[in-house]
């Protein structure tokens, strides 16, 4: 191994698509495990409707369930690599305005979840899914 | 259907732009979540009795190294310098993070370091993108 290979380490990038997948497993796995308690319980979506009527959202009874299965399905298209330059584009949209409505005043350790689906989002809106995503399969046609 | 209006191949072209972003925001998030303990000796002697209750070994050495390892990376992500490295650093601690700290909490208490694991993996092969240090060198090399 050369010295700049060491220093580099451009051999890693083999693994992209894996680190890619990994990626939108851990993503995804934890927004639908995040989502599911508040689209299958009423009580705890009727929790998270006060929580966004607190937050100052407008329409909370209409913004809360949309938000939550919003996230869910997100959740799901990240893990199948279905359509992840919309979904990575959703995604940073929705905490973006988690961010402005929820956690402006919060500390940066507390920002840290919310801020990092954000820019998780935006990288996956521009790597897309890496080749173990259904999107690989769109994009060159095959079924 | 059009293909590329599901795809959207064409926002390929800002890869580096949210490496850049990304990159940004972890090393930023690093320096600061230990630069209370490496300028705080009492801070850092609270972060060994952490390390010392979550039954890791050698707490005296470990909280240190934890610590400045974590700022170093968090240095080299901002800059984009050694990034692979830097990200196989920022896996590796936050998987040994999850494991020794967080592995009977629940998911939501698993996201903040299992994030920067899974961030630290992207770095570690992607790599930094075209605004980056390594990105200069590399075309200056040429």
């Amino acid at each position: 191994m050369t010295p700049r290979a060491l220093l580099f380490l451009p051999a890693l990038a083999r693994f992209a698509d894996a680190a890619l997948l990994a990626l939108r497993l851990i993503t995804g796995g934890f927004l639908v495990w995040a989502m599911w308690p508040n689209i299958s319980n009423a009580e705890t979506m009727r929790e998270v409707i006060g929580y966004f009527a607190a937050s100052g959202f407008v329409w909370p009874e209409f913004f809360a369930p949309l938000s939550a299965w919003a996230q869910f399905a997100i959740g799901i298209a990240l893990i199948l690599g279905l359509l992840t330059r919309w979904t990575g584009l959703l995604l940073a949209f929705n905490f973006t305005i988690g961010m402005i409505m929820v956690h402006w005043h919060d500390s940066f350790r507390d920002q840290w979840p919310a801020l990092s689906l954000l820019f998780i989002g935006l990288l996956l809106a521009t790597t897309g899914g890496g080749r173990f995503a259904i999107d690989r399969r769109i994009e060159t046609g095959r079924r | 259907m059009n293909r590329d209006l599901l795809v959207l191949p064409g926002l390929a072209r800002f890869t580096s732009l949210a490496l850049l972003a990304l990159r940004l925001l972890t090393g930023g998030f690093l320096i600061h979540g230990v630069w209370d303990n490496v300028t705080s000796a009492q801070r850092m002697d609270e972060f060994v009795g952490f390390l010392a209750t979550n039954g890791f070994p050698a707490p005296e050495m470990l909280a240190p190294l934890s610590a400045w390892t974590q700022l170093i990376a968090g240095a080299l992500l901002v800059l984009g310098l050694l990034t692979r490295w830097a990200g196989l650093i920022i896996a590796l601690t936050f998987v040994v993070a999850v494991i020794g700290v967080h592995w009977y909490q629940s998911f939501r208490e698993w996201w903040p370091a299992i994030a920067r694991a899974a961030i630290g993996f992207v770095f570690a092969t992607i790599g930094p993108g075209g605004w980056s240090l390594d990105a200069m060198l590399a075309r200056q090399r040429r």
